[in-house]
């Protein structure tokens, strides 16, 4: 290998050095959640963004020591959502009142993610969503697995 | 002229042979299970690198795997919404369609959006890339019984071979081994890389089933990242889940 390709070589290898915390990714977004933990939240939604690389639902929420926040929850693509649980761009609409499970953000942030086994009600109804053996979650299956979220 | 006729027929025989064992055209998806592997999603053991190897390894912070932090203090590639790139994309678990053709095999990957060829119609390896390298490679293949053998090179080595990032250059040189089995198709991969690695290193077999054709598994649909959203998302999602009271880089 000559000088010029040795010296392209080494800069490659030095470029992702050179990136900056902001110029990072969001594939792998699962570890800046507790993946252990739920917490339930509920409020009104603001926003449905339907969207790559991830969706996002946004509520209004009061928090338990009275704060009102606007709090951001993390959801699959458009594609994976529409695949797994059949959710479209309809499935929430600004003013919808949702319950939501999420794995809250492991900063303490308004912030929580749902990528898999979400339990969700919208305006007192569930929502139907994959379950984690490939089942649909509907309100029998829900029944026979427990309490509201 | 006989011998020309004759050449034509062991030719078109091989061809015959080649496609009544091996066709690889349809809708494959990859199942998971690698997340117990030490280094990369391609290897279960670890990789021989060299000291640029694993310089270049440890500069690379995914936001998954073993060595996972959070993505808004990483420096993954896809953070700014940039290809996956071809190896990244092959052991990711999102569709892809091969369409198998007399003189090449094209494989539509969902993931991003993108496509690759292979040729197969007798062509050499070039020696050198005007026009590279390239996110996807330059891959060139051959039938080897019922084993596609595909020889990939001018590689653009800003991308990462796996989520986890696992390094490679624009002098990395991959084979490809697919090989069908029934509904199975099955990829082995061989790296080489001397500025990286000490040794060509193998991958496991990494294994993808066929999709029916119902519309939900059985058709591609369209995953584009786009910068105008990967702004967005890194803004309201991805850098505000990483910047709560408890934050710690």
């Amino acid at each position: 290998m000559n000088t010029i390709r040795r010296l392209r070589t080494f800069c490659l290898l030095l470029l992702p050095a050179l990136f900056t915390a902001s110029a990072s990714a969001h594939h792998g977004t699962a570890v800046s959640y507790d993946q252990n933990g739920w917490t339930t939240v509920k409020g009104t939604v603001t926003e449905f963004r339907w969207r790559n690389p991830h969706s996002a639902l946004f509520l209004d929420i009061t928090k338990e020591n009275g704060d009102k926040v606007n709090y951001a929850i993390e959801l699959p693509s458009p594609v994976l959502m529409s695949r797994s649980n059949g959710w479209t761009r309809a499935t929430f609409k600004e003013g919808d009142t949702v319950e939501f499970r999420v794995h809250p953000s492991r900063t303490g942030a308004d912030v929580g993610e749902c990528l898999f086994d979400c339990l969700v009600y919208v305006n007192g109804a569930l929502l139907e969503s994959r379950l984690p053996n490939g089942e649909t979650r509907t309100e029998s299956t829900q029944a026979a697995e427990g309490a509201k979220p | 002229m006989k011998k020309f006729a004759l050449i034509s027929l062991l030719a078109l025989g091989v061809s015959m042979n080649a496609a009544a064992q091996t066709e690889l055209t349809g809708v494959w998806l990859r199942g998971s299970g690698s997340n117990s592997y030490p280094q990369s999603q391609w290897s279960p053991t670890a990789l021989p690198f060299t000291a640029d190897g694993q310089a270049a390894f440890d500069a690379n912070r995914p936001g998954k795997g073993p060595r996972q932090s959070m993505p808004a203090f990483g420096n993954d590639p896809l953070g700014q919404a940039n290809p996956p790139g071809l190896y990244r994309t092959l052991v990711y678990g999102r569709p892809i369609e091969l369409v198998q053709l007399p003189d090449r095999v094209i494989q539509l990957f969902e993931w991003g959006k993108h496509w690759r060829t292979i040729w197969t119609d007798g062509r050499e390896v070039p020696d050198a890339l005007v026009a590279g390298p390239f996110w996807y490679g330059y891959s060139v293949g051959e039938w080897q019984g019922d084993t596609l053998v595909v020889k990939t090179v001018g590689l653009d080595g800003r991308a990462w071979l796996d989520e986890w990032g696992t390094p490679y250059t624009d002098l990395t040189e991959v084979e490809e081994r697919w090989h069908r089995n029934g509904d199975k198709l099955e990829l082995t991969l061989t790296v080489t890389d001397p500025e990286l690695y000490s040794k060509p290193w193998t991958s496991d077999v990494k294994t993808y089933s066929l999709e029916t054709g119902d519309p939900v598994n059985g058709e591609l649909m369209e995953q584009i990242f786009a910068p105008i959203d990967e702004i967005e998302f890194n803004r309201d999602i991805r850098d505000r889940a990483a910047s709560g009271p408890d934050a710690v880089e």
